[in-house]
């Protein structure tokens, strides 16, 4: 009962904010919004499967294929939207920063690679790898105090929220189970909700910006 | 039993015949019908390949192998054609769109010789749902991939996206026609009204980029 209860708040989180983010893109026609709006999508798609599966079938995915798939397509989405949120003609950075995120993936990756399969674990810490290099670069490019500068970090801030989100959301199910309010992995879910719902706003203050 | 390749045989026949003597746009268009139906024969055989080794019922296979298998056959002649001819992006979403329709028809032909062609009411639902959804699916891979051409990584992240939401479009789709009743009507309608906002918001003339893309 609180899982679904709390599926169906991310469910509507996200039917939310793709709408908003469609509505956006019709008007602005950009490519940021073009790459949230798939980015929301996508995780709709994903969260609308796993509901239906549990509401229709009584059980989750046998095999991995559609939903490992899908979760990949949403952070291959979400580190281009990290790439062409970076200001245009910024000097590429060299900094020893920018493989903070890669390594930690990596660790992760290994430790979770104890319970998940190995080929999931590879391409997720991949692609987590990629969106927090990009998140590193994006903060490091936007240190300055600038109105603009500010509002473009707000949506590296708002990328690198879901990413610690996840992060702590899989750990977090490696350790706890069972369908109570003490599990901290619904709390967790919550917190991703909110982090989605807080991208859709950094980004519409980076694009007015 | 179904004899597919007979099946394909006799539908991809004169439509060969139809290329032979065609040239330029139209002979293009007929050889991606052709290709959809090509994709479509071979996914079954892989699909069913894939149940077997993982020793899944129909359903389960229609739901969570069959998506991800046809999806990406579907891909298959466009990705040549783009690898091999380099043509202007601006043709991939049309020939996308033929694609599908050749996989939707042979599936739909398919269908109607095991089930039975009796009730016409439950089929127009069937072919113009499944038929809706090939071609929604289409049209999600081929504008979403113009929009996302311009830089290598882009154009490689993007075909993967949008491949794995077609492949969750489609999967969803399978999952609630598979049911009875409300949730199985409910699947039919989502890619027609998907098809209805497609026609409504789609582009007057050839579809072209927006400035910035």
């Amino acid at each position: 009962m609180i899982e679904m209860a709390e599926n169906l708040i991310q469910l509507l989180v996200l039917i939310f904010c793709f709408g908003m983010t469609c509505y956006q893109f019709t008007r602005r026609s950009s490519k940021v919004w073009l790459l949230l709006s798939l980015y929301y999508l996508t995780m709709l798609m994903g969260q609308l499967y796993w509901v239906l599966m549990l509401v229709l079938l009584h059980r989750s995915a046998m095999l991995d294929y559609v939903s490992e798939s899908t979760w990949f397509a949403a952070y291959l989405f979400l580190f281009l939207l990290a790439r062409h949120l970076l200001p245009e003609g910024a000097v590429p950075t060299r900094s020893a920063a920018l493989w903070i995120g890669p390594v930690f993936t990596a660790c992760m990756a290994v430790f979770y690679m104890q319970w998940g399969k190995i080929m999931s674990n590879i391409s997720t810490a991949i692609a987590m790898g990629l969106i927090l290099q990009n998140v590193t670069r994006g903060l490091l490019l936007t240190r300055g105090s600038s109105a603009r500068q500010y509002a473009v970090r707000r949506g590296f801030l708002a990328i690198l929220s879901i990413c610690i989100a996840e992060y702590a959301l899989w750990t977090a199910s490696c350790f706890w189970s069972g369908e109570t309010f003490a599990n901290p992995y619904y709390w967790l879910d919550l917190l991703l909700t909110i982090s989605m719902l807080f991208l859709f706003i950094a980004v519409k203050g980076a694009e007015a910006g | 039993m179904n004899y597919i390749e007979n099946i394909y045989i006799c539908l991809a026949a004169p439509l060969l015949i139809v290329v032979l003597c065609l040239r330029g746009q139209g002979k293009r268009s007929i050889l991606f019908v052709l290709g959809g139906m090509t994709a479509c024969l071979l996914s079954s055989y892989i699909s069913t390949f894939l149940a077997v080794v993982h020793g899944t019922d129909a359903m389960t296979a229609s739901i969570e192998i069959s998506p991800m298998v046809e999806e990406f056959m579907k891909l298959f002649p466009i990705v040549f054609y783009i690898l091999v001819f380099e043509p202007d992006r601006r043709e991939c979403p049309g020939l996308l769109l033929m694609i599908a329709s050749g996989f939707a028809t042979f599936e739909n032909v398919c269908y109607l010789v095991s089930n039975g062609a009796d009730n016409i009411f439950s089929l127009v639902i069937r072919g113009f749902g499944t038929g809706a959804m090939h071609v929604i699916n289409g049209a999600l891979i081929g504008i979403g991939l113009m929009l996302l051409w311009d830089r290598l990584y882009i154009r490689i992240a993007g075909l993967f996206g949008l491949l794995s939401l077609a492949v969750i479009f489609h999967a969803v789709y399978n999952l609630l026609v598979s049911q009875a009743g409300l949730a199985a009507w409910i699947g039919y309608v989502i890619p027609l009204t998907a098809t209805a906002g497609y026609l409504r918001f789609r582009p007057k003339q050839r579809f072209e980029p927006p400035p910035g893309f």
